[in-house]
């Protein structure tokens, strides 16, 4: 089904009072919506969890969509608070965007992932950018990170918890 | 494009999940911070009583501005939280920055005056009844905060961290606007520093602690 605005709209509003078969065609919409809204915002192997979450979260929040307005920037105000939740859990495990098993797949999907963070890198002091690039994305530990940038341990600990934070921020403010 | 298994089988579940939900809609959000204002004025009236000139039907006028720089500022903080509870991308929530950015006189002209010694400063900055605006605001807006965080749950809001900003500056607001029908001080460095206090500590609550409550 084509995620239009109007009929996922329609659907919604039949959904919130209970219709199920409205509400199943509208997951499968949204859940294609999803995968094409993060494909080119999260590492692939990250891609089927996320859009998982964000139906959960969907399903837990669907009375906070109001059916006097439109569907998709409501749709994308929760992807978007999902992905950048994601972000923070994904960095705070260590688990970098871009690991092997990541590379290894590679393809369009993983560059445009990489591209998009680079695009949101930029923005970001060169210091904030180098030092989350150097731990979280090459995963370099931070005394090699340090030695490698020529910023001391505690500032590239300084810089990753700055610029994720900015990242963050970013991410929430960007619309 | 193809469908992940599990997330055919999530939907199902899902599916089977869906109870009807009553709709989130801004009007009894503000109907709701609304009532919750008022109710704080009416403990106000019982439990303090209203000052004598405002019983009387007169009004002092540095009351009149402050009172109602806080109560635009509560409403405008109010009224952003409660649009928060609907996500969507493309909002912006910062026209509650203007209207902070009105009430910082107060603080700001109790300061220049208190410092510049244009009027001499009262024998004592703080007393017990400084102490009194101050908790009496942080804990009638109580009500109010509690308002917004219900509404803030059942809704979706996506700043976590801004909106508890937002609660407690409602919340500090509304609490010191209803506390000033019964505080009977009108000079500039009591209501600029002692009737904006309850705001500052407010903001701070809300920021550290609803965030925790809020999220989702």
């Amino acid at each position: 089904m084509k995620a239009d605005d109007a009929s996922l709209s329609r659907l919604m509003a039949l959904a919130q009072r209970g219709d199920r078969p409205a509400y199943a065609a509208l997951l499968k919409a949204c859940s294609a919506w999803l995968r094409h809204y993060f494909a080119r915002r999260i590492a692939p192997c990250h891609l089927d969890d996320l859009v998982q979450e964000t139906l959960l979260s969907l399903h837990g929040k669907l009375a906070s969509y109001d059916p006097s307005r439109p569907f998709l920037p409501w749709l994308a105000a929760i992807a978007r608070y999902r992905w950048v939740d994601h972000l923070r859990k994904v960095y705070r495990a260590d688990e970098v965007g871009l690991d092997e098993e990541v590379s290894v797949a590679g393809g369009q999907e993983s560059v445009a992932a990489r591209l998009s963070l680079d695009g949101l890198l930029a923005c970001l002091s060169p210091s904030q950018a180098q030092a989350i690039e150097l731990v979280r994305i090459e995963g370099l530990s931070v005394a090699e990170a340090a030695s490698r940038s020529g910023q001391s341990e505690a500032l590239v600990k300084v810089n990753v918890h700055r610029g994720l934070r900015k990242l963050s921020a970013l991410i929430e403010e960007a619309e | 494009m193809t469908m992940d298994p599990d997330t055919d089988t999530l939907i199902a579940s899902l599916v089977d999940d869906l109870r009807p939900a009553r709709v989130l809609r801004r009007r009894y959000g503000l109907a709701l911070a609304a009532t919750a204002a008022i109710v704080t004025l009416a403990i106000v009236a019982v439990v303090f009583g209203f000052r004598s000139d405002i019983s009387a039907g007169r009004f002092d006028t540095l009351f009149l501005i402050a009172n109602g720089l806080f109560l635009i500022l509560g409403v405008a903080c109010a009224a952003t939280v409660i649009a928060m509870g609907n996500p969507q991308v493309g909002s912006r929530h910062f026209g509650w920055r203007w209207v902070a950015a009105a009430a910082c006189l107060l603080p700001l002209s109790a300061i220049i005056i208190l410092v510049s010694g244009t009027e001499a400063p009262p024998r004592m900055i703080m007393s017990v009844h400084e102490m009194d605006c101050l908790l009496a605001g942080v804990g009638l807006g109580m009500l109010t905060a509690a308002v917004l965080v219900f509404w803030l749950r059942r809704g979706a809001p996506t700043s976590p961290e801004r909106a508890g900003l937002l609660v407690g500056v409602a919340s500090g607001c509304i609490g010191i606007f209803a506390f000033a029908f019964h505080c009977s001080t009108d000079t500039i460095y009591h209501v600029g520093l002692w009737h904006s206090a309850p705001v500052l500590i407010s903001a701070l609550f809300g920021r550290l602690l609803v965030p925790r409550l809020v999220r989702w």
